[in-house]
């Protein structure tokens, strides 16, 4: 006979016990497993809106910080307009190293995809630094006129020509999937390709666009190093009026702030919960062992040594400690698919999963905790059964 | 086999100190059967326990085929009750969540000798529960159950068993049938039996009688 079939019997004997304990376990790891992977996936989404923004400073017209926050961190494509001449003043301002201008176009009416929500970008390629290392890595050459670059989610093959507000466009390559709405629906061309548009638009489409052929969407700016955003923040808007400066900060500051909250808060429960659990599985081991003091006496009077009671009662808590981090994985992974939704309202963030090895090692460490939570926990009561005197024992257990 | 020599197990209740076992000694032989007699409290049962190295005594020696009990370690004083003696309890002893062929087989969990389920179940034989091997314990009489944990007391091939009363609250063909099996596992082994008993029948069929007062032998 097995000692681990001793045990499984030991533990189902007690079979409403052990799904308690199993229960609560499985509650500690399915919040550290989520949480982990939560926090992780908000973490991801704030640096790739970071790393989105690709300047120190986004300019937009005074009143649009917070569509352009929601834009570069939610991904959700939105539409602001300002002079073109505002680049030349940006320019001007001390500490600029480069600036760049982007027009943002919005449609949700093409020819080849109706009612796909799409984003069209146009870029000056001459004094473009931020989009340039994606389009290197789907054409490696720059894109011609009437040439665009789509993002994964836009359903149109590589050679595909379509008519964008009266104006053909041929599909020259496509960007890697991202998860992120902004790109995944987004379509890259040419400044002087949008100025065709719009024009195009006015005679030779259902659609007109009302934008203005000296309009731009935002300015993208690179600082020298010796200045802080912050400081040429308040250099741009104390010398053009009209437009607000954002930082990567300022983008990312608000979210950083939401989930600082939620790590703090998920970290509470969790570490609450965690000693909680520890505590009731040494309440509830030690109660067992009293029950079973005459059995363990008698397992000691057939032979059995100190060891073998200490390994049977801490390969019980193994059992149920890997029972509740099996069930607690499963628990947390539907929580995930199910709150996915809810936390990207809440976050206003790309629901991006972090990468399978993060998920395998948060998997690890959640089953690791409880684990360690029903080892360290059964510990005590495994140590004094295992010491008690076996005449003692059978005697105390009668 | 069984050599004690001047044995004392006090116990300490409160302020008081309980002699259980008073200066003891004796020895039992390869292959007797030696019973114990005595009233309750009179400390047979603590003597028994001595003698199986269950509990330490306060003074004196228990020394088993050679070997002073309380000179090794606790592992070896382990492996030496596995190897060479086993008890039966007047109690239910049997494991409630195992059958009665897994609560047969349940000393060899310890031990270093092979044996399987064949073994177990010629032991259930032996003591008439072969039809009962997959039952647990809650599926059968008192008496049966007394019967599973003797065949488990023999699974090791013990040299020596040490019964605290196996007969009480058994009726008069059980304990016959008892009885019959120890003399019968003692002539055809050379089991040494120490059974400790009020049941002057029992009693009767042993070799030699100690009675036992006050935590002193008596009558030898």
């Amino acid at each position: 006979m097995h000692p681990l079939s001793l045990s499984t019997k030991n533990l189902t004997r007690k079979g409403f016990r052990s799904a308690a304990l199993v229960f609560a376990l499985a509650l500690v790891v399915c919040l550290l497993f989520a949480g982990a992977i939560a926090v992780k996936s908000v973490s991801t989404s704030i640096t790739l809106g970071a790393q989105r923004l690709g300047a120190d400073l986004m300019i937009v017209p005074e009143g649009y910080e917070d569509t352009a926050r929601t834009t570069l961190i939610a991904g959700k494509p939105s539409v602001f307009y300002m002079p073109e001449s505002v680049l030349d003043r940006v320019r001007k301002v001390k500490g600029v190293r480069r600036a760049t201008p982007q027009l943002f176009i919005q449609s949700t009416d093409f020819e080849c995809c109706t009612y796909v929500d799409v984003l069209l970008i146009a870029f000056d390629q001459q004094t473009d630094f931020t989009i340039g290392s994606w389009l290197k890595e789907a054409i490696d050459r720059p894109l011609a006129d009437n040439e665009t670059i789509i993002g994964r989610s836009i359903p149109v093959s590589t050679g595909t020509t379509m008519k964008y507000f009266g104006t053909p466009l041929t599909v020259v390559g496509d960007l890697a999937t991202t998860g992120l709405e902004y790109i995944d629906h987004a379509a890259f061309m040419t400044m002087a390709t949008a100025r065709q548009m719009i024009r195009n638009s006015r005679v030779d489409a259902e659609q007109t666009l009302d934008i203005g052929e000296d309009m731009i969407s935002t300015v993208l700016v690179q600082l020298d190093p010796a200045i802080t955003p912050e400081r040429a923040k308040v250099f741009v808007e104390y010398e053009i009026e009209g437009v607000k400066a954002l930082t990567s900060q300022d983008v990312i500051g608000s979210v950083k702030r939401q989930l600082q909250v939620l790590i703090r808060t998920i970290g509470g429960i969790g570490l609450s919960l965690w000693l909680i659990t520890i505590l009731l599985i040494g309440i509830v081991f030690s109660m067992a062992v009293n029950e079973r003091k005459r059995e363990i006496g008698l397992l000691r009077a057939m032979g059995a040594k100190r060891k073998n009671i200490f390994g049977m009662i801490t390969i019980e808590a193994v059992l149920l400690s890997l029972a509740g981090g099996v069930l607690g994985l499963v628990a947390g992974g539907f929580l995930l698919i199910v709150c996915r939704e809810p936390m990207r309202n809440a976050f206003k963030l790309p629901s991006l999963w972090p990468e399978p090895m993060f998920i395998f090692l948060a998997a690890l460490f959640a089953v690791g905790a409880a684990l360690v939570s029903g080892v360290v926990a059964a510990a005590w009561p495994a140590y004094k059964s295992s010491r008690m005197e076996p005449y003692q024992a059978i005697r105390k257990g009668e | 086999m069984i050599k004690i020599t001047s044995l004392t197990k006090i116990y300490r209740v409160g302020k008081e100190m309980f002699k259980a076992v008073d200066n003891v000694s004796l020895n039992i032989g390869a292959g007797e059967i030696v019973s114990i007699v005595g009233h309750s409290g009179s400390g047979k049962t603590t003597l028994l326990s001595l003698m199986g190295g269950l509990t330490a005594p306060d003074s004196g020696s228990v020394v088993v085929d050679g070997v002073n009990l309380w000179s090794i370690d606790d592992d070896q004083l382990a492996e030496l009750r596995n190897s060479k003696m086993n008890f039966i309890y007047q109690f239910a002893s049997l494991l409630p969540t195992l059958t009665a062929l897994e609560n047969v087989l349940l000393p060899t969990m310890f031990s270093r000798r092979k044996k399987d389920k064949k073994d177990a179940a010629r032991l259930l034989d032996v003591v008439g529960l072969a039809d009962k091997a997959s039952a647990y314990p809650a599926e059968l009489s008192g008496g049966q159950q007394r019967r599973v944990a003797i065949a488990r007391a023999f699974i090791n091939d013990p040299g020596i068993i040490l019964a605290d009363e196996p007969t009480g609250d058994l009726d008069e063909d059980t304990e016959a049938e008892i009885i019959g099996l120890f003399r019968h596992m003692n002539r055809e082994q050379g089991i040494t039996f120490v059974i400790v008993t009020h049941n002057t029948a029992l009693a009767a069929a042993t070799t030699r009688t100690y009675r036992m007062t006050g935590g002193r032998i008596v009558v030898a």
